[in-house]
């Protein structure tokens, strides 16, 4: 199945435009470039090719917000998925910022970027306030995610370095 | 039970039972329609050497009324019993020739019609050769099923002059005041203490900005004081019975636990009562007492006892004048005969509980359109003050958010046809006329809002400063401390996401079907659509009408709708359920489905596929022992014949398109290389119409198709298909209209299911799958009909050479 079909029976053309996607992201809250209402616009609108070589493709965090919010069911986030993967096949270059997202993963578990080693959710300052909360301290098998990272391959493909070009 | 009691059964013509059959065979030239084509002289010619046929001649225009007058003389002359016409479409000129033989003293389903205009002589004008041989092949097809024809009867079904009106919104009481006046005795059936429906709970109406009650009001009490209408309030259907003309419904009334006749409405109880419990008028916003009136405006004006809440202090006893209250009520039981039943049940709006979202069920101030129409309204709680609930301060700053629970996959996909845009351009303008400093915005998609003066109502906010602000937020938070509310909201035009914080947030609900539709839809025996609402029987050409007859259906209950177009519409169906009550009297065909008691084996799946409860299943002793026999009621009979393919025992026979007559059909249009032809069995609303269009529209195709008509596709039982295979036709095709069109609602469904069946039987017979067809053809299209017969011819000469159909020895 090509990308345009995967795109389709994710429901892409049953947009309507109605923006709920956009409102509930947290990412466009902060980072203005990010609308996934008008990425799916585009994507449909002007082909797939206008949006895989977006940077703001890449800044989505997986949520699933806008795929829970969506009134019309549209698969947003696996839109997304969808798409990134495309841009591996076609060996797009992949923003550093994203590369480096994945290497913190690689090496702490966790995918909210990288603080000391650990990232940002077991830093000193949030750890302090967990526990002043009285909020569980996340136990995090950091051999568990190196294994499957490098199981996978995925930094490799991620920096174009694979021999099996992406697939 | 419903039963035929009431029928009258009507013969006509003259009895020839006794006779063998003699048919005369008129064959039609249609000036050069037909002539000019096929030898309308040589198929007359031909049509003298088959079984029982008397007497042959064509004619330049049967129809014409010199031929018409020849044709009868004819019938006396040769003392004529059966009649064919080669001519046009029976869905054409059918009823003009069956009324010529009840002229001619000759019942008129002695009556049979051979295509050979439409289905021929249009189809293949440049094979004359051709066309003639089918020709002569329609007519003998055509006299093989005369030769079987049978005398049918006619019914008549005397009516009772009576309406029941489901439902006392503005629809229902619209209806029921239209048949009253008409003469009708109507009862009205309201399942609330009071009539009304929503139209009494809303403040103001669109466009206009009047006020709702005051102009429901004055139809409430004409409702009531109408010497024509019976009013029943708090109270339910629960049982109808019978068929159009004869209905026999229960009605359940609810104990009120007051004396309707006793109390006078005075209110003194109101005041007495200590029990203070949430106002279901006021959506729960505002209290009622244990002993209530729902609102000031009620009709009946009298009070309501809830036992539920009621705590036995005495004090509405000792109050009440008129010794009124009845702590002894029970439900009461209501038997009533009516010819006609007006559906008018309306809907319910959306309760955003369901889906959970926007913060309705977690902050105060995010209310529904429905609970701002009570808080505006002067006999609602605030008495017409607009606060909002957390601390009953003026909002300020007021949103809208339109489309919540409908235009939403996940809840009903459906528009509310723009009445949830209307109201939301009608609350916006009064928030903004009580106030005008106040901040008013509308968070939108599109606007739809379209009716006679709508568009100037939304000019009107425009001018007013009321902002519009297309997107449909995203998230909802409270402040905790002021309770304010805080929308993230994408604003798609300039493609940014803003915040804004109001002080109330509306949410513009759907219309949504009453939660009990389903089980009204089972006591009536009628449909309902995906989303559903009450299905009419034609989404264009009966739109009032209901699938069963003598049921109609008006107002909000069959779709989503506005005032003027809920009583537009009860006008329509009051108007359509009077015909029958003022004609007194209804007649029906006699080509319905006749029970073979002795064969019955009490199976019951003719009861199963009968889309129209016509059978039913009853139990009776026989020798002693308690055994199931089906039981038919004529009356609510269409005629489909899906009952009559369906029953495994033969125990039903489908008048005028009996198992025999088709037989015979098969046997005619197979009488000649079989191995050639196409045989289709054509529904008469569909794909036979898609043939007759095929012709009309002069579509070539190769003339090896031999058509027989059925009412239905699902008349077409797989016996008729093997029966064909074993004949040694060729191909078979089966059309039938598409999923969701049948006239009849379910027999092309009935017949999807038996192809599989079917194609079980072709593989045990070892016929190739290729060699049956079953499509779905509408009467509009005569290019699909054209292009499956030249689609089969093709496989036809595939398969004959590949040696996979081969010629039957006679």
């Amino acid at each position: 199945m090509n990308v345009e079909e995967a795109l389709k029976k994710l429901d892409l053309n049953m947009c309507y435009q109605c923006g709920t996607c956009t409102g509930t992201c947290p990412v466009a809250r902060v980072e203005s470039a990010f609308n996934p209402r008008r990425l799916i616009d585009e994507a449909r609108l002007y082909g797939v090719d206008h949006v895989l070589n977006k940077e703001e493709l890449w800044f989505c965090t997986e949520c699933f917000m806008c795929m829970e919010k969506c009134p019309q069911k549209v698969k947003i986030t696996e839109i997304i998925l969808a798409l990134w993967e495309e841009a591996v096949k076609r060996g797009i270059k992949i923003p550093q910022k994203f590369v480096g997202l994945a290497k913190a993963v690689a090496s702490t578990g966790i995918s909210t970027g990288a603080y000391g080693g650990k990232g940002t959710a077991l830093s000193g300052m949030i750890l302090k306030k967990r526990e002043k909360l009285g909020l569980p301290i996340p136990k995090i098998k950091q051999e568990v995610a190196k294994d499957i990272v490098e199981s996978t391959g995925v930094l490799e493909i991620l920096e174009g370095k694979s021999k099996e070009g992406g697939e | 039970m419903a039963n035929d009691k009431k029928i009258r059964e009507e013969k006509i013509g003259k009895d020839v039972s006794k006779e063998e059959p003699r048919i005369g065979v008129f064959v039609c030239s249609c000036g050069l329609n037909i002539g000019g084509v096929v030898d309308v002289n040589a198929v007359a010619e031909y049509a003298k050497t088959l079984p029982n046929v008397v007497f042959a001649r064509a004619n330049k225009y049967s129809c014409s009324d010199s031929a018409q007058q020849e044709m009868k003389e004819m019938i006396q002359k040769y003392n004529l019993n059966r009649v064919v016409v080669a001519a046009c479409s029976p869905r054409l000129h059918e009823p003009t020739f069956r009324r010529l033989l009840q002229d001619a003293g000759l019942n008129p389903y002695l009556f049979e019609m051979a295509n050979i205009r439409e289905h021929d002589s249009w189809v293949h004008s440049k094979e004359p050769e051709k066309a003639t041989e089918k020709a002569k092949d329609a007519v003998r097809i055509a006299v093989a099923k005369a030769r079987l024809l049978e005398p049918l009867p006619m019914y008549k079904v005397p009516v009772t002059k009576a309406a029941l009106v489901i439902g006392g919104g503005v629809a229902g009481m619209r209806a029921a005041l239209d048949l009253a006046d008409m003469g009708i005795k109507t009862y009205l059936v309201e399942k609330e203490p009071s009539i009304g429906g929503v139209m009494a709970q809303l403040d103001k109406t669109f466009p206009t900005l009047d006020c709702s009650i005051c102009i429901e009001g004055p139809m409430m009490s004409d409702v009531a004081k109408h010497k024509n209408i019976e009013l029943i309030t708090y109270a339910e259907v629960k049982k109808v019975e019978g068929y159009i003309g004869n209905f026999k419904v229960t009605i359940e009334k609810k104990p009120r636990f007051v004396d309707e006749k006793e109390c006078n409405g005075c209110g003194a109880c109101f005041e007495v009562c200590p029990v203070k419990v949430p106002n279901e008028f006021d959506k729960g916003l505002g209290l009622r007492s244990a002993i209530y009136r729902p609102f000031p405006q009620a009709v009946p004006n009298v009070a309501t006892l809830d036992m539920e809440h009621c705590i036995n202090c005495g004090f509405c006893e000792i109050v009440c004048e008129r010794n009124a209250i009845r702590r002894d009520d029970k439900p009461k039981e209501i038997t009533i005969e009516v010819g006609a039943i007006i559906v008018a049940t309306g809907f319910d709006p959306y309760d955003p509980k369901e889906m959970n979202d926007y913060g309705y069920n977690d902050y105060a101030n995010v209310i529904t359109a429905i609970e701002l129409e009570r808080l505006m309204n002067a006999s609602g709680p605030t008495q017409g003050h607009v606060v909002r609930p957390s601390d009953g301060k003026e909002p300020k700053r007021v949103a809208f958010i339109l489309c919540v629970g409908t235009r939403d996959r996940g809840e009903n996909s459906y528009c509310s046809g723009g009445v949830c845009c209307t109201y939301t351009l009608k609350l916006a303008a009064m928030l903004k006329d009580k106030d005008p400093e106040r901040i008013v915005d509308i968070y939108y998609m599109d606007i739809r809002s379209i009716g006679k003066g709508f568009e100037e109502l939304y000019m009107r906010n425009r001018k007013n400063g009321i902002r519009f602000i297309r997107g449909r937020p995203g998230d909802i938070y409270e402040d905790p401390e002021t309770k304010n509310l805080i929308l993230s909201v994408e604003n798609t035009l300039e493609g940014k996401v803003e915040e804004r914080e109001y002080d109330l947030v509306v949410l513009s609900t759907g219309m949504v079907p009453k939660k009990d539709a389903h089980k009204l839809a089972q006591i009536l025996h009628i449909s309902r659509t995906a989303d559903g609402f009450f299905m009419e029987k034609h989404p264009k050409l009966a739109p009032v009408d209901t699938p069963s007859d003598g049921i109609f259906i008006a107002g909000a209950a069959q779709g989503p709708k506005d005032i003027p177009s809920s009583v537009a519409q009860a006008r329509g169906a009051a108007a359509a359920a009077a015909i029958p009550l003022l004609a007194g009297e209804i007649t029906l065909g006699g080509d319905i489905a006749e029970h073979i008691y002795d064969k019955c084996i009490g199976c019951g799946i003719c009861v199963r596929v009968c889309p129209y409860g016509a059978w039913e299943l009853i139990e009776i002793e026989q020798d002693g022992k308690k055994i199931k026999k089906a039981k038919l009621t004529k009356a609510l009979c269409k005629g489909c014949g899906t009952c009559a393919a369906e029953c495994p025992a033969g125990a039903i026979k489908m008048n005028h398109f009996t198992d025999e007559q088709i037989y015979a059909q098969i046997d005619a249009a197979l009488a000649e290389e079989p191995e050639n032809k196409i045989l289709a069995f054509l529904c008469n609303w569909c794909s036979y119409g898609g043939a007759d269009t095929a012709g009309v529209s002069r579509l070539q195709y190769p003339p090896n198709i031999r058509i027989i008509r059925v009412m239905c596709s699902g008349r077409v039982n797989k016996k008729f298909i093997e029966y064909a295979f074993k004949k040694g036709a060729g191909m078979v095709l089966v059309g039938g209209c598409h999923i969701g069109d049948c006239h009849y609602i379910s027999g092309n469904i009935h017949m999807q299911k038996r192809e599989k069946i079917i194609r079980k039987m072709l593989d045990k017979l070892g016929i190739e799958q290729d060699r049956f067809r079953l499509e779905w053809i509408s009467a509009s299209e005569g290019v699909k009909f054209q292009q499956v017969v030249i689609e089969l011819t093709k496989k036809l000469e595939e398969l004959k050479k590949a040696g996979k159909i081969k010629a039957v020895a006679k």
